[in-house]
């Protein structure tokens, strides 16, 4: 029988937080000792200075809240049956479901997926795509994979497969929604630790209240009591303020937009070599162990210094300056799937400017950026399909994205529905809402800088007449 | 146009999948399709079980950004193709994916059962008759075509 409070660390999100045996020696192996390299928020602390919390102290903090959610269903509904040994597959996965994270996280995935897919062209070198590993699916192949990993799975007798199938959904099971949903224990974590490392107050998570509120429905999927229901829009808000304060902030947007650039190059000149071969080869001679942010900060240096190419050069320079692209025009609306329509002909505008732009002020084309979000929701669910088509019952649903909202029990306290159908939400009536953002943003080479007021006055302008609808 | 969203385009053109994804039944049609098709050829999304079978949250942010793509004008993918290999792969699975004439099924209700069946089977490691009676019980609306969806994929020796 595993026993959660074998030993305590301290956190500065959740003050105590007990851990098994088995999750200490986890804890303890390098490829989870990796994690601790690796920053959760990617490039965001250029921005924000003191949000560089890691990889690492975020999956504790997950698996933290795993336990603790499985721990309040047992205690707030008796029928609720969960042995010691399932409790701890399910902390593990919550403790493990980050660790085949790339550095730099999502900057680094998408530029491997670019590179990678671009195999299937034709003109491209081999017959196809080129193989490589979704982070998920690394991570269960490190369980898999990685001997010293295994070694302490086996020694505490715990099946790496059904640990890494909880994080995959691998199959049908009632709790998969504590992995991945609108009210999951990634996502509860991440809020808490990001506003407490960010210094933004967009954190201020009700979650004591919202575990004494949780259930399951007769169907066994994890819900709220309708009394939690503030606490449950509350929480949506926040998370929607957090991405639109960190993640989508204009610079943080800039920076990232640069480096997945210079990572596409050292993919393309095989610095680093993040097809499923080449991971496989790293983890086989334990060299994916050290394969994280400083040793991709180390190839951007070497990159600067070496290219012959001065537009990699500029942008190997602008991340290691820290002088990101410029924000030089941007179109913003907040409202329904309505908005659609203007928002793709503003994306029309803004890529026919950005080449005359690059003609007129002779500036590269390859240093301007357009970065559109069509619809950034407060629900996974989101606008695209409408909440009263829901509630009308007319058989339209989304359900595979449905099923990952938050739900909301009954007054008989039997069946739950999504809380996007919930009379008094505030989900109801803002979940068909979405942001709709497009930016224009341009890397300015050094002769340019200079006349960077004067540029950036000319283009605004120009921005705002051509978005002018 | 991001190279991975070109490939999306041009893989979803040569499975002769329309990547309209207005309705419900839209989506679904792409994602499953997606699904079959990359049991030849990997674009490396990957699936995880939901209520309708196989679903990939990223594939679901690609195709709403393909889209808005698409109808900001870029066209980028119109001088680019797949290459031969690759064209010649996805030409083998396209012909599963139409229902056959025996089956009454939309188009979208037969991928989702063949797709469902070969997660099931191979993601989730259930045999023959568990998949069936997790068919049953999960999709009622399909699972009485599970024998012909298994024998189907069996002979496009996508299925042990």
């Amino acid at each position: 029988m595993a026993e959660f409070y074998a030993r305590r660390i301290s956190d500065p999100v959740h003050n105590t937080i007990g851990l098994s045996r088995a999750e200490v020696a986890v804890i303890g192996t390098r490829c989870f000792q990796r994690l601790r390299n690796i920053k959760q928020l990617g490039l965001a602390s250029l921005v924000f200075p003191g949000a560089d919390y890691s990889r690492l102290s975020h999956s504790i903090g997950v698996c933290h809240i795993t336990g603790r959610i499985l721990e309040a269903l047992r205690l707030n509904c008796p029928n609720f049956k969960i042995t010691e040994a399932e409790l701890q597959e399910y902390r593990l996965a919550g403790l493990l479901h980050d660790l085949g994270h790339y550095p730099f996280s999502h900057a680094m995935q998408d530029a491997i997926e670019n590179y990678c897919s671009g195999g299937a062209l034709a003109g491209s070198e081999g017959g196809g795509p080129k193989e490589f590993y979704k982070h998920e699916v690394l991570g269960g192949a490190l369980l898999v994979n990685d001997a010293e990993l295994r070694n302490v799975l086996d020694t505490y007798s715990i099946d790496a497969s059904k640990v890494a199938d909880i994080f995959r959904r691998a199959g049908p099971a009632k709790l998969t929604n504590l992995i991945s949903s609108d009210l999951d224990a990634d996502r509860i974590d991440y809020l808490l630790r990001t506003a407490h490392f960010s210094g933004l107050p967009y954190g201020a998570v009700d979650l004591e209240y919202l575990l004494t509120q949780l259930r399951l429905d007769s169907m066994g999927r994890i819900c709220l009591t309708r009394k939690a229901l503030r606490a449950a829009d509350h929480f949506l808000l926040s998370r929607y303020f957090d991405y639109q304060q960190v993640a989508f902030h204009k610079t943080v947007v800039a920076l990232e937009l640069v480096l997945k650039d210079v990572m596409e190059v050292l993919l393309t000149n095989g610095i680093f070599d993040c097809t499923k071969a080449g991971i496989d080869t790293q983890i086989a001679n334990n060299n994916w162990n050290t394969f994280d942010d400083a040793a991709v900060w180390a190839k951007i240096k070497e990159l600067a210094h070496i290219t012959d190419d001065p537009m990699i050069k500029l942008k190997a320079q602008s991340l290691l300056a820290r002088a990101p692209a410029k924000l030089v025009g941007q179109y913003e609306r907040l409202g329904s799937e309505k908005l659609y329509s203007d928002f793709a002909r503003a994306g029309k505008s803004l890529k026919r400017l950005k080449g005359d732009l690059a003609k007129k002020y002779n500036i590269d084309e390859s240093l301007w950026y357009v970065w559109s979000k069509p619809g950034i929701t407060l629900t996974k669910v989101g606008s695209h399909v409408p909440a009263k088509v829901i509630a009308g019952g007319s058989g339209a649903r989304d359900k595979d994205r449905y099923e990952q909202a938050i739900r909301i029990l009954n007054s008989q306290g039997d069946d739950s529905v999504d809380i996007m159908s919930v009379d008094q939400s505030l989900m109801n009536i803002l979940s068909d809402n979405a942001l709709y953002v497009i930016r224009l943003y341009v890397l300015l080479p050094p002769d340019k800088l200079k006349n960077y007021p004067n540029i950036r006055t000319e283009i605004c302008a120009a921005c705002t007449e051509e978005l002018a609808m | 146009m991001e190279i991975k969203l070109v490939v999306l385009k041009l893989f979803l053109d040569a499975l002769g999948v329309r990547g309209k994804i207005t309705t419900v039944d839209d989506r679904k049609r792409v994602q499953k399709a997606v699904y079959l098709g990359q049991l030849t050829v990997d674009l490396g999304y990957r699936f995880g079980w939901y209520l309708m079978g196989p679903y990939c949250p990223s594939l679901t942010r690609d195709y709403y950004a393909l889209a808005a793509e698409l109808d900001a004008g870029s066209d980028e993918y119109k001088n680019k193709s797949l290459n031969d290999d690759v064209r010649k792969s996805l030409k083998s699975v396209a012909p599963l994916l139409k229902p056959p004439s025996d089956v009454a099924l939309s188009q979208e209700d037969w991928l989702e059962l063949l797709a469902s069946t070969h997660f099931l089977r191979t993601v989730s490691r259930l045999d023959h008759e568990k998949t069936r009676s997790t068919l049953h019980e999960k999709k009622p609306h399909v699972a009485g075509c599970y024998e012909k969806a298994v024998s189907l994929l069996k002979d496009a020796k996508l299925l042990n």
